[in-house]
């Protein structure tokens, strides 16, 4: 009877150390996520000088730039792998990222863009983009969205 | 000759790895990368920007500049943490290596997690175009590149 008993007290003890152990911290958010599942997208913002902001004024015109790879093979996507891959604004429509390869031999290559012009009625403050995409064939997916740190995140300012 | 030869071999090497461009960007990556940098709080000698951690790659000297970075391994798609990476750095022509961290960020109630860490432009920098290299190397010994372009200015407005 002891034996049984201390063997149900040791299992139920494991459970409930399991379980808190792989609770996540109620106060963090889960970013990023463990792991990528099939592609990694990055996403930068840029003038249309080529600055690094995300920072912009109505009227301004944010350019998007993108790429991203695929899980397991490290392929970086081109055109040809793409059913769609744009980038959603809330209350926009989508904007297709465009396709051209880069001359500039860095890393990363940011051969798809999208353009957007911020309407002069746009809301002020933080846009919650995003940027999705599909491959041909076998479908496959990969999304982009901020880091959730407001103060770097997309914002739109006053012109 | 022998000697001549491996020396010769490691400046090579050591300029392919300082090298910020590749003859042919690859087809294939072994880590993908996000890099951005934001402003710091805690320039030196000169105002902080409006808007600490608001995204720039152009600076004035004296200004801090917080690289911030996180990326995944292609294979596994696992992300990059201390679990799973060698070291991190940044490298700023002209200055010592720049060591990435991984850690959490933001406020109590809102934290997440990336590698970063933080640059004060001296105030005799070269000015112009640059290119930081930010360099991963994980525990499977696969590399993570990724070239991040700024430009400095003079040096901003005295702080008063």
């Amino acid at each position: 009877m002891r034996r049984i008993i201390l063997i149900l007290t040791v299992g139920v003890t494991a459970v409930v150390v399991t379980a808190v152990g792989g609770a996540q911290t109620p106060t963090e958010v889960p970013f990023p996520s463990p792991t990528v599942v099939q592609f990694f997208v990055s996403t930068e913002t840029v003038t249309n000088a080529g600055e690094l902001s995300n920072l912009f004024p109505r009227g301004s015109t944010v350019v998007f730039r993108a790429f991203a790879g695929q899980t397991k093979t490290g392929k970086v996507l081109t055109a040809d792998d793409t059913r769609y891959f744009y980038v959603t604004v809330p209350g926009q429509p989508n904007l297709k990222l465009t396709y051209k390869p880069v001359s500039k031999k860095v890393l990363p290559a940011w051969n798809w863009t999208a353009t957007w012009t911020i309407p002069a009625d746009y809301p002020l403050g933080l846009v919650g983009f995003k940027v999705l995409l599909r491959t041909k064939g076998p479908a496959q997916f990969g999304s982009f969205v901020q880091v959730p740190v407001g103060s770097s995140q997309l914002t739109v300012t006053k012109a | 000759m022998r000697r001549l030869l491996l020396l010769l071999g490691v400046v090579a090497a050591l300029g392919a790895v300082a090298a910020p461009a590749f003859a042919q960007v690859p087809e294939k990556l072994k880590v993908f990368l996000y890099v951005d940098t934001v402003a710091g709080t805690r320039p030196v000698g000169v105002k902080p920007r409006a808007i600490g951690c608001s995204q720039s790659n152009t600076w004035k000297r004296g200004e801090q500049v917080v690289f911030r970075a996180w990326g995944s391994e292609a294979e596994t798609g696992a992300i990059l943490s201390s679990e799973n990476v060698k070291y991190a750095y940044v490298k700023i022509p002209g200055q010592p290596n720049l060591k990435l961290n991984w850690g959490s960020h933001g406020a109590a109630t809102n934290k997440v997690w990336f590698w970063a860490n933080a640059w004060i432009i001296p105030a005799d920098y070269p000015l112009g175009a640059l290119t930081a290299r930010i360099v991963f190397k994980t525990e499977s010994n696969t590399f993570g590149f990724y070239d991040h372009e700024m430009t400095i200015n003079p040096t901003a407005a005295k702080k008063r």
